[in-house]
């Protein structure tokens, strides 16, 4: 009865299908690259009245998202919860309590891994929550699989009672190709929520215990039904093994189809990572001479077919990551043809200039750096002598020039506690944290109470630009209106910071650099926490918005002096036919070379409206 | 009619190559074949190296290419095509649009853009099959600076016709909606280029 289409999706949007044929019912994450699409995608669907019913919705951070997924799973109804890697560290307090409550219906937890790594500030591998959460974990290979495991996800939740992980890697959640698909289907259940004590609450010891034993029985299921949902597979017959999983799997294949060299190998591609398929593992290794890896990031199957191969006394040579490929970023068909048949391939052995993201033309970014940097300044500081705690965000590529202004970059909402440890160990001068408005919601907020709280002289410099940025534009809670149509509640970040207990507080517009810098040299040394909240919307929303004005040069005035582009670093700014010049079509008009230029030479007129020097 | 056909789309955040990668994507289902793209992304919305990997036909394993091994290499910027050059083998055919994006070091004066003529010749020692467009320029004229990108898969379906035009020109209808027409017409001038 099911219609089947064959459309052309990104792993991430197969994954929201693949979630929205399996009835799915509520849906929260937190952005992070590379998993930000899945719910990016449902929320398209949601708008466009393709479905109805679900939840779907941002969190404020990735450990409120699982246990929204983890209540909506107890009361009986399908739920997903995405993140990056990372962000699963962040959720990682309920996740390891969450197979102890187990669930009623399907919880799939999408945790999205970078190998390289490209986005990302470690390369990390999520596989050993596995072991750690005692929960399952599958791992698709391209997107036709991320459908078809999304939905075998919850059936295998749901015959074990708990939450599923599925990881992938940027090779999956990234890769558009051809997918069928089947029709969705609306969440049909009722909720309801009985009284468990056992199961949902952790604090009688015994119980505890208890559910630890019951936790590891119901482990122990999985892999006969991952045998029964086909999770692993053995292709081939050949005395060469190789071990494969997730987009590594398709390298594998690619690799000794195009050489000829299949009738030679062996190939056991495994879906299920966590608990390691002893069985089917265990007649693999019987049957062939040696065994490859192949696997992002960490070698941890490799690590599990060694001390399996020990157990089982078998002496099979077994070889991955820790012998014959980089330890370090991503595979590729390369790496592997070079293992298998000693093709090597030539890199580009010219040293090519790097081009790392700038911040946008327009980035309100830019204007709180150029406010900061003057203010510090005037506050009898050098620039690079305050140490600038950065946050995740865009504001980030403030390192870069022109500002290279922050010094850390760690973890979300780690500025202002790191600068707290800064003073805590009596660091002598000002210290100032930025952070952006989604990441201080996510996590900042708790290290600004830490801060206050203590009493410690900290600048805070919240640069709120009205979204989450980087990762394409997601909700915070400053919105009101979801792309699903829901009606939200505003939060007034000014008020939320001045509820907390700050006095000196000032909201200043990034646009009006001069504003941030007086700010910045009156605060920066007085007692306690300051804050000065940065607003304005991020330039790519405006620009969507529509612009009401550009910036122009006047050549006549213009002495090529090149203030504009070294103060700001304004992308729109064009040094290249010898000239400064502004690329009109880039320019949004937020007037900050204008107001650095020291000949007057930048002028700003209407859209529509000729140029004129007035 | 080509086994397998990949591509290499290497450019700058922003340039519009994951829409290119998207329309050759659909071009490929309409024509029943099947696709992988794989892509490389900077850590931001714009303004950093982007690479696009497309490869198409009857069966498709990975998404990625081998070095050396891609059929066409589209660079959209001079720098970042060199920067994929890895990819370009001596049967690559190569159309490139030659016009710079500085890198924010270029544009505070940290350093220079490196020389274009340089950039050809790495690019020109790789293959002989290598075609200079000036797609931007061409689109400039049509009104249409969000086209380039199909002035270039235009040169390169009338260098290698790895998917038939029309299943293309469909493609754009499926992919920019409302905003088709003017890339139907740039993609019709690469064509011709």
């Amino acid at each position: 009865m099911h219609h089947r289409q064959n459309l052309v999706l990104m792993g991430n949007e197969a994954i929201a299908y693949g979630a929205l044929t399996a009835g799915l019912a509520v849906a929260s994450g937190y952005p992070g690259t590379p998993s930000s699409e899945v719910i990016d995608t449902l929320l398209e669907l949601t708008a466009s009245g393709k479905i109805n019913r679900p939840y779907i919705e941002w969190a404020v951070n990735e450990r409120v998202a699982f246990e929204i997924c983890l209540g909506a799973s107890l009361s009986g109804v399908r739920s997903l919860v995405t993140m990056k890697g990372p962000g699963l560290n962040v959720a990682s307090d309920p996740l390891l309590s969450s197979a102890y409550s187990g669930v009623e219906a399907g919880m799939l937890i999408l945790v999205a891994d970078d190998p390289g790594p490209y986005t990302t500030q470690t390369e990390q591998d999520s596989r050993w929550y596995g072991e750690f959460a005692k929960l399952p974990i599958i791992e698709p290979s391209d997107p036709k699989e991320a459908y078809e495991y999304t939905i075998l996800g919850y059936e295998l939740s749901e015959k074990i009672k708990l939450p599923v992980i599925m990881r992938t890697t940027t090779r999956v959640n990234h890769t558009v190709s051809d997918v069928k698909v089947k029709e969705f289907v609306e969440p049909s259940y009722t909720p309801s929520f009985s009284k468990n004590p056992k199961r949902y609450l952790r604090a009688v010891m015994t119980w505890n215990r208890e559910r630890h034993g019951e936790v590891l029985e119901a482990l122990d299921k999985v892999e006969s039904l991952a045998e029964e949902f086909r999770l692993n597979r053995v292709e081939g017959l050949g005395k060469l093994g190789v071990v494969c999983s997730g987009a590594a799997y398709t390298y594998v294949l690619e690799v000794l189809e195009k050489n000829k060299l299949l009738d030679k190998y062996r190939i056991l591609k495994l879906g299920l990572i966590h608990p390691i398929p002893k069985k089917i593992i265990t007649e693999f290794l019987k049957e062939v001479n040696s065994v490859i890896v192949v696997e992002e990031i960490d070698p941890y199957i490799e690590m599990k077919l060694k001390a399996l191969a020990y157990d089982e006394g078998l002496q099979v040579k077994i070889m991955g990551r820790q012998e014959l490929f980089p330890r370090v970023g991503e595979l590729t068909p390369d790496d592997i043809e070079s293992v298998i048949i000693g093709r090597q391939f030539k890199l580009n052995n010219v040293a090519l200039p790097m081009r790392p993201p700038p911040l946008c033309p327009g980035c309100p970014h830019i204007g709180t750096y150029m406010g900061l940097k003057m203010g510090i300044s005037r506050a009898g500081h050098r620039w690079g002598e305050i140490p600038i705690m950065g946050d995740i965000g865009c504001y980030a590529l403030g390192l870069n020039p022109p500002f290279e202004a922050i010094w850390t970059e760690h973890s979300m909402g780690a500025s202002i506690s790191m600068a707290v440890g800064l003073k805590a160990a009596g660091y002598p001068k000002p210290v100032v944290a930025v952070i952006g408005d989604s990441t201080f919601y996510h996590s900042g907020i708790t290290s600004l109470i830490e801060a206050i709280h203590k009493d410690v002289d900290l600048l805070v410099v919240i640069m709120d630009n009205l979204t989450v940025a980087m990762t394409g534009h997601q909700a915070t809670p400053e919105y009101e209106l979801s792309i699903s149509g829901r009606r939200m509640k505003r939060l007034d970040l000014e008020k939320v910071v001045r509820g907390l207990g700050v006095e000196r507080i000032a909201v200043v517009d990034p646009y009006n650099y001069r504003d941030v810098s007086e700010k910045v040299r009156e605060f920066i040394h007085q007692p306690g926490v300051k804050v000065i909240i940065s607003k304005r919307a991020c330039a790519i929303l405006e620009r969507r918005a529509g612009i009401g004005q550009v910036c122009w040069i006047d050549p006549e005035k213009c002495t090529n002096c090149l203030a504009c582009l070294k103060l700001t670093g304004c992308p729109a700014l064009s040094p290249l036919e010898g000239r400064v010049s502004i690329i009109e079509s880039e320019c949004v008009g937020c007037t900050l070379c204008m107001q650095v230029c020291p000949y007057n030479a930048i002028l700003v007129r209407k859209i529509g409206v000729a140029k004129i020097n007035v | 009619m080509y086994s397998e056909y990949s591509i290499v789309i290497a450019g700058v955040g922003g340039q519009g190559g994951l829409t290119l990668s998207r329309v050759i994507a659909t071009a490929a289902t309409l024509s029943g074949l099947s696709i992988k793209t794989g892509e490389t992304l900077g850590m931001a919305q714009r303004g950093g190296s982007v690479q696009s990997y497309l490869k198409i036909g009857k069966i498709i394993r990975s998404p990625l290419i081998k070095k050396g091994c891609a059929d066409a290499l589209i660079g959209l910027e001079p720098l970042e095509a060199v920067r994929a050059s890895s990819y370009v083998g001596p049967h690559t055919k190569i159309v490139l649009d030659p016009n710079p994006i500085p890198t924010i070091f270029n544009l505070v004066g940290k350093e220079d853009y490196p020389s274009i003529e340089e950039l050809l010749r790495i690019l020109k020692e790789k293959t002989n099959q290598f075609y200079i467009i000036q797609a931007r320029r061409e689109a400039e004229k049509l009104n249409a600076r969000q086209s380039a990108n199909m002035i270039l898969l235009g040169k390169l379906i009338s260098l290698d016709a790895f998917l038939p035009s029309e299943k293309i020109e469909e493609a754009i209808r499926i992919v920019l909606g409302e905003k088709a027409g003017k890339a139907i017409a740039a993609f019709r001038i690469g064509m011709n280029l």
